[in-house]
């Protein structure tokens, strides 16, 4: 940091402070650049994400921050293309937002410089759930600085289950309480036609592990290296979730768009869902709430996070790590979880009144924590997710058998983890 | 079999074909109304059946929220204004221009050439855009608005249409222009031009709307939010996997298609002429 | 595909000036092209015979890409969807498309005329996201709006877009709906180009309506027909954004289409090459029946 040549009696938050530990924190820096930041999400996510580069040029009032920014509508794989390309294009950005799914796709190509050093020298990082650092880690390096996380829980519409006379969920409910629960909250008009569904059987890859997961059981093996269609937890739990639709007509079949706007509008019951459905709820005054997942052998849910990385060959890497401590930091954490879009992965952020009031149960989001489960993401996730979700909605839709669909998937998964250590090898 | 009937037949104003016509047409407006009705309502009432093809009532508050939003929807709404304003006048030049050689003059290499640009029909963007990107990136011309002007300034299609339009024009006038000794370029502004103002319109209206819409290649290359285009902001505000609130996506998007509405009533002045000329005359 | 040229013989001066104005006049467009789809192209060509992953280490694989996809049993079903959808798509898009405009190509009073086609080409104009919303409530299960007045009338439901016999049929009228519109259009434009005298006069013969059609207005607008065809079949053999938006491929591989394989691989996992090597076979396929239809056109096209 030999740019910083001014101090400032400006004072930022106490979490920059902390967080900066870059000799001199309260420093503002009258260095000029530019950096490129290419980050990820929606309206909200681009909220936070301005607010963070305004504070951030109080310090560096004549850096110029570039963003970018990609919704992911049709999933991370087009996002991985994007990201390569600028790489293979030789304009990468300085600063990367993404999430876990593409980890291993971007480290297995060197994409982003080892952040190890820059963890240790800010001990302000120490409030983020370690188990977010765990998961950032490839082959024993970490490239990631995580933000915001999401793990899949029930999401309920409170108004309807008071209306069929039923108590809320709590914690340690069983599959067989949830298809009951289901069951009397589907709603039928005098004509046998479904006007409100109980539940909505995820049409995302996402969405839908968190069964697998309370099952005891995975689509990919512990190590995300070899497919584990064929254990029988895994027909188990699709042939539930199929019963779900063609037994108990709870659920519609799952097709191209999610539901969450019928949750809001309430026409469905119970949505397996990420802290980001709070957001539209909280706008239309949904009178709703979350629950852990209902368990088969044991609670289990899934998780997803975003994360900031740097580029290898950034120019600027002490401006470019700034950013991302501002990215990180805790006023833009509590931002984030106030605003709605994942939860924070700074607890402090996730603590605060505004974020634990609504839903009413939001503390639950951080104790699903020791038995939230990472997205299976190996190099070849996006081939992994294709090859699944396919499978998926031809077994759902009833086109093909769960036994068949399961045989069809575990052979294509192997092929493709076949094609990877090839390509990887080669 | 009086579907066939022309404006030429003597019998004046088919209505009966006229109100299947309208029924139709009712049908096909039917999801605009719902568009439009769901842009004044709250997301709880979107989904209800029967639908509802009429807004409540006139309250802007979605569209104050699109307005406010952290979107800079007033500057993506220029951009998509100035990437469309410079495709489709680009096309008018550069496809005419092209079609009156194929269609008219003889040079070497000519079926050849055009053979050539018929191929070009048959790649997708999709197999296209990934090494249009890479280019870019190295000439620094990803999210600039420009950049993906550039691309659609011709286009195969604009060509062939066009050639296909003069092919089906008689030739008298432009021979005798060419007897008095006008230039090639003359016969093309003055003759053959001014014949094709119906098809001139379509191409415009066509090229307008179809670059407007253009969202594959966008988000690809117009990924900074000051250079984004209506289609890649509508999918922003669509959220994460489709979690965003539908009610201002309805608003934005009946905000966004103004425009095309309004050049379309514009330029099918020109297509229209010739029929309610002889309209008056019935 | 050989057009008349104004002059047949002149002497060589002129022929020169000709092929000067020619050439002038295709160089803008034959730069733009050069640059944006032949260079392009002729990358992805050569892309289709490698593994290309810069980062991981780009290799030449020969024909490896090619033997993937026909070696892989779901190929045949994607290849089968494609021509299904093809064959039923451009059928209805023009057919529904020049009978509008023949319908609409009558006196009426202009106001009505420009709500007509107003409202006929509105779905062209609408952002395909759009598409996806509104057509996903009309054609769901339970909650849709299209199997709402199906009961209504005592019929029962479809499952329009998750049963996978019943999918494609979906996509296809919604694909009719949003583009037929733009044929409409192209026929509106082409049949003012019908002079009026010899309608007139047929008309006064008292031949029929429909024979006047046959006879007259088809063989006079048939470049144009035929131009829609081709543009149509082609824009269906790469269909993408309808099936995306309504079922994305599926159930299962139902409605996936060679655009969309091709999506995937090269954006979805970055399998550039094999991306690659499928563009280059649906290439190779439009063009096949691009040239069948240019070969069945001298039977039918006026020129």
């Amino acid at each position: 940091m030999t740019n910083i040549t001014r101090r400032s009696v400006l004072l930022s938050s106490a979490a920059l402070a902390t967080g900066l530990g870059l000799s001199r924190a309260f420093a503002q820096s009258d260095v000029s650049a530019t950096l490129r930041l290419q980050a990820f999400g929606g309206d909200a996510e681009l909220a936070g994400i301005k607010n963070a580069i305004e504070r951030f040029n109080k310090k560096y009032p004549n850096v110029e921050v570039v963003v970018s920014i990609d919704p992911i509508s049709t999933g991370w794989g087009d996002y991985v293309t994007k990201v390569i390309g600028q790489f293979t294009s030789g304009s990468p950005a300085d600063v990367y937002g993404t999430a876990i799914e593409t980890f291993q796709s971007f480290s297995a190509r060197g994409l982003f410089m080892p952040l190890d050093d820059f963890i240790k020298a800010n001990p302000g990082f120490s409030d983020f759930a370690p188990s977010l650092f765990e998961h950032c880690a490839y082959k024993g390096v970490i490239n990631y600085i995580p933000i915001g996380w999401n793990n899949i829980m029930v999401n309920y519409n409170r108004d309807l289950f008071d209306k069929a006379g039923l108590a809320y969920p709590k914690r340690g409910w069983t599959w067989d309480e949830f298809r009951e629960i289901s069951k009397k909250l589907t709603v039928k008009d005098s004509a046998g036609n479904t006007t409100q569904f109980g539940y909505e059987v995820p049409n995302q890859n996402f969405f839908v592990q968190s069964w697998f997961f309370s099952n005891g059981t995975s689509i990919l093996n512990k190590d995300w290296t070899a497919s584990n269609m064929l254990d029988p937890k895994v027909a188990e739990t699709l042939q539930f979730l199929h019963d779900l639709i063609h037994v108990d007509g709870v659920s519609p079949i799952p097709g191209a768009e999610t539901m969450d706007n019928q949750f809001v509008a309430g026409q469905v019951a119970m949505i397996s869902r990420g802290q980001w459905i709070v957001q539209n709820a909280k706008a239309n005054k949904l009178n709703m709430d979350i629950a852990v997942p209902p368990k088969k052998t044991e609670e289990g849910t899934i998780i997803g996070f975003g994360a900031y990385a740097i580029a290898a060959k950034t120019e600027q890497p002490d401006l470019a790590k700034a950013l991302v401590l501002e990215l990180t930091s805790e006023e833009t954490q509590r931002e984030q979880g106030e605003r709605g879009g994942g939860v924070p992965g700074r607890k402090s952020a996730a603590s605060t009144e505004a974020f634990l009031a609504f839903p009413p149960s939001a503390f639950l989001y951080y104790e699903t924590l020791p038995f939230a489960h990472a997205v299976p993401s190996p190099a070849n996730f996006q081939e992994v997710e294709k090859i699944f979700i396919r499978h998926y909605t031809a077994m759902m839709s009833g086109q093909e058998t769960i036994a068949a669909g399961c045989q069809a998937a575990d052979a294509e998964l192997n092929q493709s983890f076949a094609r990877l250590k090839a390509q990887m090898g080669g | 079999m009086s579907a066939f009937r022309t404006h030429a037949a003597r019998r004046g104003i088919d209505w009966a074909i006229i109100l299947v016509v309208g029924v139709l047409a009712i049908g096909m407006l039917l999801p605009f109304l719902w568009l439009f009705s769901m842009s004044f309502r709250p997301v709880s009432q979107a989904y209800q059946l029967p639908p509802s093809f009429l807004p409540p009532s006139l309250d802007p508050a979605n569209y104050q929220a699109v307005l406010a939003s952290r979107i800079p929807f007033l500057r993506i709404y220029a951009n998509s204004l100035l990437i469309a304003g410079l495709v489709t006048i680009g096309q008018l030049v550069t496809c005419t221009l092209a079609a009156f050689a194929f269609a008219r003059l003889r040079f070497r290499g000519r079926d050849t050439l055009f053979f050539i640009l018929l191929v070009g029909l048959m790649f997708p963007a999709q197999v296209t855009i990934l090494p249009i990107y890479l280019g870019y990136a190295r000439v620094g011309l990803t999210n600039q608005p420009i950049g993906l002007a550039l691309m659609y300034l011709t286009s195969s299609f604009g060509v062939f249409l066009m050639r296909q339009f003069m092919l089906s024009q008689p030739k008298a006038l432009e021979e005798a222009a060419l007897m008095d000794g006008a230039g090639y370029f003359k016969i093309f502004r003055r003759i053959s031009l001014p014949q094709l103002r119906p098809a001139l319109s379509a191409l415009g209206i066509i090229t307008f709307t179809q670059t407007w819409n253009y969202y594959f290649q966008a988000r690809i290359l117009l990924g900074r939010e000051e250079s984004m285009t209506l289609p890649v902001a509508m999918d922003v505000l669509r959220g994460y996997l489709g979690s965003g609130n539908l009610s201002l996506v309805m608003a934005a998007m009946s905000m966004s298609v103004l425009p095309v509405v309004l050049l379309f009533l514009f330029a099918q002045k020109f297509v229209i002429e010739g029929i309610t000329m002889s309209g008056i005359k019935n | 595909m050989t057009a008349a040229p104004l002059q047949k013989r002149r002497p060589s001066d002129l022929e020169r000036a000709q092929a000067r104005a020619g050439y002038l006049f295709v160089l803008p467009t034959s730069v733009l092209y050069l640059t944006f789809v032949l260079a392009p192209v002729t990358l992805t060509v050569i892309l289709s015979f490698s593994f290309y992953d810069p980062m991981l280490g780009s290799r030449w694989v020969g024909l490896e890409n090619y033997t993937r996809f026909f070696s892989d049993p779901r190929s045949l079903q994607i290849f089968w969807n494609t021509l299904r959808f093809t064959f039923f798509a451009v059928t209805f898009n023009v057919s529904v498309g020049l009978l509008l405009a023949v319908a609409l190509n009558r006196a009426m009073p202009a106001w009505l005329l420009y709500f007509f086609r107003l409202a006929f080409f509105l779905p062209v104009m609408i952002a395909i996201a759009f598409a996806a919303i509104v057509w996903s409530y009309f054609f769901a299960d339970d909650l849709g709006v299209v199997n709402y007045y199906l009961r209504l009338f005592g019929l029962p439901g479809v499952r329009w877009l998750t049963d996978s016999s019943v999918a494609m049929t979906s996509i296809i009228i919604m694909d009719v709906w949003k583009n037929t519109g733009f044929f409409m259009i192209i026929f509106i434009a082409a049949l003012q180009g019908v002079p009026k005298s010899l309608m007139e006069a047929a008309a006064m013969d008292g031949t029929p309506a429909w024979r006047r059609f046959f006879r007259i207005t088809l063989p006079y607008i048939s470049p144009v027909v035929f131009f829609a065809i081709v543009y149509a079949s082609i824009g269906a053999l790469q269909v993408y954004e309808s099936i995306v938006i309504l079922t994305q491929g599926g159930p299962g591989d139902a409605t996936r289409s060679l655009s969309i394989l091709i999506v995937e691989q090269g954006f979805g996992s970055f399998q550039i090459g094999y991306a690659a090597a499928i563009s280059v076979v649906m290439t190779l396929v439009i063009l096949a029946i691009t040239a069948l239809q240019q070969f069945l056109s001298r039977k039918w096209v006026h020129q």
